[in-house]
Order: structure tokens, then C-alpha cells, then sequence
């Protein structure tokens, strides 16, 4: 019984060792990603070690790889490092990769021999791997590796202003992920437009000196040559990125990506001179091969309406150099500065400008005319010589117009920049000779006078109000209606009097007295005049804080005229005169008192 | 008749600041006339020009100037005059009509931007009055405002009082219609600097320096609002919202 239990133990432990075992134990592996190469092709050789016993200070020998290989480039050593738990105790694993890219450069059979490292006390190698190095037999041309950048021209040789095509495509192998233009060339030597450039990679397969690879346009470009002799078009740049040698996995178990950078070899074109002689004199520089149209809206038109006139010009050549052309039209027709159009096309691979010079034309005087032919003058590439071209010459026929002073048609507006400008008549004239040309500017708010002016029916709204108020108030107020006029109506009862003095009626006169002091100073306390007696003056006096000056000549002149009315009192006219002026003066005291 | 009775006033009003024609300027406005019927724009370019800087803001004057600009194939300056002479006259068929010729010949589309009708209505008034016709206009409603305050205050008959009320309701009311117009009209002239593109093409960059990006193109002729200034620099704006900085001296404002 308790035997075959340890028998069964004893299996398990006889299976279970070993992986223990493997677990524990150190390697070191090279490996080849391919054994038989072409010459000049590239291969990538990855050496790993790893083990519990790697350390940081582990290094081994590389083997000298000449002359059948040199090395190209070089990534890692990297270094991972894994936790193991295996029965319960916890172990450490480190590896270190490197990878190498290694050229070939000779043909032959050659041997990487095995590397040795000594690890955990014990010697370790790597297997030796063979590799065949095969010349190719054909003088083809092959790309040199891969990937390749290939820049191509249409021609090696040109001449000055005349348009080369260069175009850029990618040569490779294995698939090329996010590729990127890295650097745009050097193209000082030359005038360039923009032909084509990919949107996507749409590769196609090629096989040229044995090797089969794809490729795949990226972009091309016009290029005319701007001087005479040598002119480079410099390398493109681009990077791609490939999965790394090294560096497996990544943190998510994708792939980590290293990026790569590829130039092309620059090209040089030989440019030539052009011809000095045989050149035409109103050559202005363009070469290439083009043709001129010259086309007109309608060959009748009536004076002072317009006409719209295109000259055309086509060609594959630097469109820059087509200037305006000189229009030699008759003295009556009026011209406005034209339109330029340009647009440019791809046809059979090259570039092709189409220039459109739009003028509007006024003729002024009826008759039949003639457009002489236009002429332009270029250097033909291909004839290696200058040409000349010209449009055919057209007739115009003017009949007569409207006169300057009938009504234009009702078609102005703004011109559309896409259709025909369409124009009825031509400006209104100017104004005309004056006697004199007054001043229209200065804004009247700046002018101090018109905006004071405003401030007037303010001022007299207040002035209003503050009268309007018054009013009320004498009107409301009794009291102070009587306060104000008091000394009016005193002096009219005086002047009154003093008309009775002639009378010789004295009752009169000392009455009309009485009446002026009385009413007098009941207006001006605002008191009954009909009770008004001495007492009630006194005490209003005394509430009134009236000083004695004052009240007391009053009250002896309206002692005086009782005591002349009711008693002794002469029909004496200075008597009378006196207590008038009393009287006066009286009043006057108490005015003083307001 | 109207125009030279309301011309009067402002004579009369804006007597501070009145420059008086004075009879070089006038003489140089007719030598150009006579240069023009000659067909000899350069001199009568000349001749205008200098009626201008006496000082002088006159229609007739900007619009000749703007043909005899036209005449010589100068696109901005003759819109640019013609811009001043409609701000002075904004009535004038004339004016408006060469105006409008001028500006078909632009090269560039110039953005139309749609406009609501309050904003239309309010273009169309300021387009066909002057500054000055629109404040007499809202101080007639101010003293009729006070007019009537004055008689409310004054007189007590109700039939004093309903004309009162009247023309309290009727002040008030004109310069409440007035006002939008006016300062409408004085945000465009006064405190909207708008100018006039001069070359043939000029590039608009995204700030002030020629190492800035160039955003788009500008015409010559086509009217520009500008809304800052720095060092050589303007920042100016097109209907539609595109803003950008060209080199100052590329446009003139009007």
C-alpha cells in the first residue's frame, strides 16, 4: 500500500523535475532570419541569452563577419527580467537580446561560428549557422536593398526651362507601416510644380535580378531647370516603421515598433544652354512646346458696348514665363488690364498649363477692324529650336451705337467672376466747372454752437417751471400774496391821500390815511383789516420780534389820524402834509423790519 | 431746395469749424475739368489732388477725381474717391452709378454676407443720408419734445395741454425713430475705419509680419474694415469674418 504511494511520488516528481530543471537552466541561442541571401541583400541576426545566471556583466565575443558580411546596424542589447513561483519558491529569469542587420557583401558560403559564454561556472555555446551567399548572374539592375527609395526622371538631359518629370517610388519587401515623408528635397536649381503625390501605398509586384519585391509611387513633381550646367535633385526622405528585433512584446502583448529611415540617391540632370542664336526678339523665356487660340464673344458688337476677348495659351512648358501679351488693337478700341486664369493638368505624365488672358474691349467708333494675328515666341525642346506662333486674325465689325447721352440698358450689377462681364454703358461723366466748391465736410455735432443750441429749451423749461411755481404759489399762498404787495397797496392809499390834501377835505384825507396804514399792515401780517385795532397791532409786533424803532412811528401816525378824525383835528394843510410824510416813513420802517 | 436750406443751417451751425472754399481750390477744381475733357487724366489727377489738400471735402470734386483716376487705370483710387464722394452726397445717382462700375471690375469675389432686415433696413437709411442730415433730424425731435414740455408747464387750458401732450409724444417719438439710425450711420463713419486695398494683390497674413501664414488674398479695390494697428502693420477684417494683418500703407481708409 504505502509503496505504490511513493511510487506515484516518485513519477510525479520524475515529471515534475525536469521542468524545475528547465526552468533553472541558462541558453544562448543565434538565429538567422534567412540562410541564402543574393549579394548586397541584408539578413538580421538575433543572439539571446537567458538563464537565472545572466547578469549584467555578461558579454560574449561577436565573431568577425568579414568579408562576407558587414554589420549595418545594431539594436538592443535589451534586457527582461521574469518572476517565476515554481514549488513553492520564487525564482528569477533574466534575458538579454541583441540583434544585428548585416550586409552582404561577398559571394561564397560562410559560417557564423558559434559564440561561447561561460554561465553559472559552466561553458555554453551557440550553434553555428551556415549561410550562402548567391551572385546574381544578370546585369539587371536591382535595388541594392530593401527597402529602397528610387528617385527617376523622365530625362537626363535638358535644356534650360524645360520640363523634366521626377517621380519618387518605394521599393520593399515586407509590409511598411506608417510611412511618412521625413524630409522634402533640395530643389534650388529648379522652378517646380506639384504633379502627384499618393494617397495610399498601391503596390505592385516587380521581380528585376532575382529579386521579387513590390512597388509602390509616391510622388512626382514638374521640375524646370532654372541655369545652365549641373542641377541635382537632392534626396527624399522618408521613415517607416517596422516591428522590432528586440523587444517582442509590448506592455498589452502587441508588438513594439521601431522606426526606420530611407533616403533616396540625389540625381543629376545636365542642363543646357539655350541657343543665342535664331533668338527671336520678343522671346521672353518659355520653353516647351505650346499653341495660342484667341477667341472672341462675338464678331459684331455696337459702339461703346463691350466685347470680351480670351487669349489662350497652352503647352507643357513653365506657365510663369507667358506674360501678357502685347495686344496691337486700333486706336479706337478702349481696353480694360485683363483677367488671368491658369490651371494645369497631367496628360500622358507631364505636366500641361492652360494660361487665359480675359479682356473686355470698348470700341468708340463704328467701322470694320481687323485684330491682327498675336504672336508668341518660345524654344521648341524637341525641334531644338525657337518658334514662333501666332492666332489667326479676326474681324470685328462696329456698327453704330447708342449716343452718350440715351439711357443705359439696366443691367448693372456685380460681375459674376465665372461668366462674361457684361457692361452697358461706360462711366458717367464728371461734374462740371463751378463758380465755387464749398467745404460739405464738419459734422454739426462737433460744432460746439449747434450743440449748445440744445441746451436753450432746457434753460428755458427750467425758467418755466421755476415762474409756473411762483405763480402757484402767490396764487395758493394768501397769505404771501398779500405779504408781497402790502407796500403797493399802502402807497396807493398814501397817493390817494395826498390828492385829498388839496381838497381841503381833512375827514377825507385822514381816513384815506387810516385806510392806507391799516390795510397796509394787515396785508402785510395777513390779518383781518376790519378789526384791526392798536392792541392787536402791538401784540402782532411784539410776536413778530419787531423792534421798537420801527413799529413805534406807526403807531403814533395811526394815533394821529384817530385823534383827527374823532377829535381835535384842523383842517391844517401843513398838518396834513406832515402826517402824510409820517405816514411815508412810517411804512417805510417797517418795510426796513423784513 | 431742401438740401440748401438744411446746407444753410449747417453753415450757419457749424460756423466754427467751416473751412471756406477758397478760390485756388476752385480754380484747381475747374483746371482739372478742363485736363479731363483733354484726356489728359495724369494732370487732372494732379490738379484735383491738389484742390484736396487745401483742405477741401467736396462731392463734385471726389467724383471727378475718382473718373480721372478710373480713366488712368487706377481701380483703388478711383473707388477710394468715389467712397468719399458718396459719403458727402449719398444721394447722387451719379456717384453711385460709377461707384458700382468701379467695383465690378474688382478681380476677387467679395463675400456677400446675408443681412436681416432690421440690419437692412437700417443700411439702406444710412446709405442715403448724411451724418448731419440725420441729427437735424433728431434735434427737431428734441425741441419739438421741449416745445411741448414748455406749454404743459405753462398753460393750464386743456386745449393747450392735448397740443402739449402731442408734441411731448411726437419729440419723443422721432428721436427714438431717429436714433438707431444715427448711430448706425456713426458707428460706420466715425467709429468704423474702413479703407480701400491699393495694390493689385496683397496677401493677408495671421499676424503682423511677413513670417506669419498667409490665410488669403485681397484685391485691389475692395473695401476692407481695419480693426487694429501695430508697428506697419493693420489687422483687417472682410465681411464673412476673415480677419488678417496686411503692411499698412496697402490700404487708405476712406
Amino acid at each position: 500500500m504505502h509503496a505504490k504511494a511513493y511510487i506515484v511520488a516518485g513519477l510525479l516528481l520524475a515529471l515534475l523535475l525536469p521542468g524545475a530543471l528547465y526552468a533553472q537552466t541558462n541558453r544562448f541561442t543565434a538565429e538567422i532570419d534567412r540562410t541564402r541571401l543574393y549579394l548586397g541583400e541584408r539578413a538580421v541576426l538575433t543572439i539571446t541569452l537567458s538563464g537565472p545566471d545572466v547578469n549584467s556583466k555578461s558579454s560574449w565575443d561577436l565573431p568577425d563577419f568579414k568579408p562576407a558580411f558587414s554589420i549595418v546596424s545594431q539594436s538592443g542589447p535589451s534586457r527582461q527580467t521574469n518572476m517565476q513561483y515554481a514549488n513553492g519558491k520564487m525564482t528569477s529569469q533574466t534575458s538579454i537580446t541583441t540583434a544585428y542587420e548585416l550586409q552582404s557583401r561577398k559571394e561564397g558560403t560562410f559560417t557564423i561560428p558559434s559564440m561561447q559564454i561561460v554561465l553559472g561556472g559552466r561553458p555554453i555555446r551557440t550553434n553555428p549557422i551556415q549561410m550562402a551567399i548567391l551572385k546574381v548572374d544578370t546585369d539587371e539592375w536591382r535595388p541594392p536593398y530593401l527597402p529602397y527609395l528610387q528617385a527617376r526622371v523622365d530625362k537626363q538631359e535638358v535644356y534650360v526651362g524645360e520640363q523634366i518629370v521626377a517621380s519618387w517610388y518605394v521599393l520593399f519587401q515586407r509590409g511598411l507601416n506608417h510611412l511618412q515623408f521625413q524630409s522634402l528635397p533640395v530643389l534650388t536649381d529648379f522652378t517646380t510644380a506639384d504633379m502627384d503625390t499618393a494617397r495610399r501605398l498601391m503596390p505592385v509586384e516587380r521581380e528585376q535580378g532575382g529579386i521579387k519585391y513590390r512597388e509602390g509611387f509616391l510622388a512626382s513633381m514638374a521640375l524646370f531647370p532654372v541655369r545652365s550646367g549641373k542641377a541635382v535633385i537632392d534626396s527624399l526622405m522618408i521613415s517607416y516603421s517596422v516591428p522590432s528585433e528586440t523587444k517582442k512584446r509590448g506592455l498589452f502583448g502587441d508588438a513594439f515598433q521601431e522606426q526606420k529611415i530611407v533616403k533616396s540617391d540625389p540625381l543629376t540632370i545636365n542642363v543646357l544652354p539655350l541657343p543665342a542664336q535664331g533668338r527671336p526678339a520678343d522671346f521672353t523665356g518659355a520653353v516647351g512646346t505650346f499653341e495660342v487660340f484667341t477667341k472672341l464673344d462675338s464678331r459684331e458688337v455696337k459702339a461703346h458696348d463691350s466685347l470680351n476677348l480670351q487669349v489662350i495659351v497652352r503647352g507643357f512648358g513653365n506657365m510663369d514665363y507667358i506674360q501678357e501679351p502685347n495686344l496691337p488693337f486700333p486706336e479706337s478700341f478702349e481696353i480694360y488690364p485683363p483677367e488671368v486664369e491658369e490651371a494645369s493638368q497631367i496628360k500622358a505624365g507631364r505636366l500641361e498649363g492652360v494660361k487665359a488672358f480675359k479682356y473686355i474691349i470698348v470700341p468708340r467708333e463704328d467701322g470694320v477692324f481687323s485684330l491682327p494675328p498675336l504672336s508668341f515666341s518660345f524654344f521648341d525642346p524637341e525641334l531644338d529650336k525657337y518658334r514662333t506662333i501666332s492666332s489667326k486674325r479676326q474681324m470685328i465689325k462696329v456698327i453704330p451705337g447708342r449716343k452718350r447721352d440715351e439711357p443705359p440698358i439696366a443691367r448693372i450689377g456685380p460681375a459674376s467672376k465665372e461668366e462674361v462681364t457684361i457692361l452697358a454703358e461706360d462711366l458717367r461723366y464728371i461734374k462740371p466747372d463751378a463758380d465755387d466748391i464749398p467745404d460739405q465736410s464738419g459734422r454739426l455735432f462737433e460744432s460746439w454752437a449747434f450743440m449748445g443750441l440744445h441746451g436753450l429749451p432746457l434753460a428755458l423749461l427750467i425758467g418755466a417751471v421755476g415762474w409756473k411755481r411762483r405763480l402757484e404759489k402767490l396764487e395758493q399762498d394768501v397769505g404771501y400774496a398779500r405779504f408781497k404787495r402790502a407796500f403797493k397797496v399802502g402807497k396807493t392809499h398814501l397817493d390817494r391821500a395826498a390828492k385829498k390834501i388839496n381838497k381841503d377835505d381833512p375827514a377825507a384825507f385822514y381816513s384815506e390815511l387810516q385806510q392806507g396804514l391799516s390795510h397796509y399792515f394787515a396785508d402785510r401780517f395777513n390779518l383781518a383789516q376790519a378789526g384791526l385795532t392798536r392792541e392787536i397791532i402791538e401784540k402782532t409786533a411784539r410776536e413778530c420780534d419787531i423792534q421798537e424803532d420801527y413799529i413805534s412811528p406807526f403807531l403814533e401816525c395811526l394815533d394821529g389820524c384817530d385823534m383827527a378824525r374823532f377829535g381835535a383835528g384842523t383842517g391844517d394843510r401843513a398838518a396834513m402834509e406832515r402826517t402824510l410824510e409820517q405816514a411815508r416813513h412810517a411804512i417805510q420802517q417797517l418795510e426796513r423790519s423784513r | 431746395m431742401a438740401g440748401r436750406i438744411i446746407g444753410l443751417i449747417i453753415i450757419l451751425l457749424g460756423l466754427p469749424l467751416m473751412v471756406s472754399a477758397t478760390s485756388s481750390a476752385t480754380a484747381l477744381y475747374n483746371k482739372g475739368n478742363s485736363l479731363y475733357a483733354e484726356d489728359s487724366f495724369d494732370g487732372a489727377i494732379t490738379a484735383y489732388q491738389e484742390a484736396r489738400a487745401t483742405g477741401l471735402d467736396n462731392a463734385a470734386l471726389e467724383y471727378n477725381l475718382g473718373n480721372a483716376y478710373l480713366k488712368n487705370d487706377q481701380l483703388a483710387g478711383a473707388i477710394l474717391a468715389y467712397a468719399r464722394a458718396q459719403r458727402l452726397s449719398p444721394r447722387d445717382p451719379d456717384i453711385k452709378f460709377n461707384l458700382d462700375f468701379a467695383k465690378s471690375r474688382i478681380r476677387g469675389e467679395v463675400p456677400q454676407v446675408p443681412k436681416s432686415l432690421p440690419a437692412k433696413i437700417l443700411d439702406t437709411v444710412a446709405e442715403q443720408t448724411t451724418l448731419n442730415e440725420l441729427s437735424l433730424l433728431m434735434s427737431l425731435g428734441w425741441f419739438v419734445l421741449f416745445a411741448g414740455l414748455f406749454m404743459r408747464v405753462l398753460f393750464r387750458s386743456s386745449g393747450a395741454r392735448n397740443i402739449a401732450a402731442t408734441a411731448i409724444f411726437v419729440g419723443i417719438m422721432i428721436m427714438v425713430l431717429v436714433l438707431p439710425f444715427v448711430s448706425s450711420k456713426a458707428k460706420r463713419e466715425v467709429f468704423t475705419e474702413t479703407a480701400v486695398i491699393m495694390e493689385q494683390t496683397v496677401d493677408a497674413h495671421s499676424g503682423p509680419g511677413e513670417n506669419n501664414a498667409k490665410l488669403f488674398v485681397l484685391y485691389e479695390g475692395m473695401q476692407v474694415i481695419i480693426t487694429g494697428r501695430e508697428a506697419e502693420w493693420s489687422e483687417v477684417s472682410i465681411p464673412g469674418g476673415l480677419t488678417g494683418w496686411i503692411p499698412r500703407k496697402r490700404a487708405e481708409s476712406i
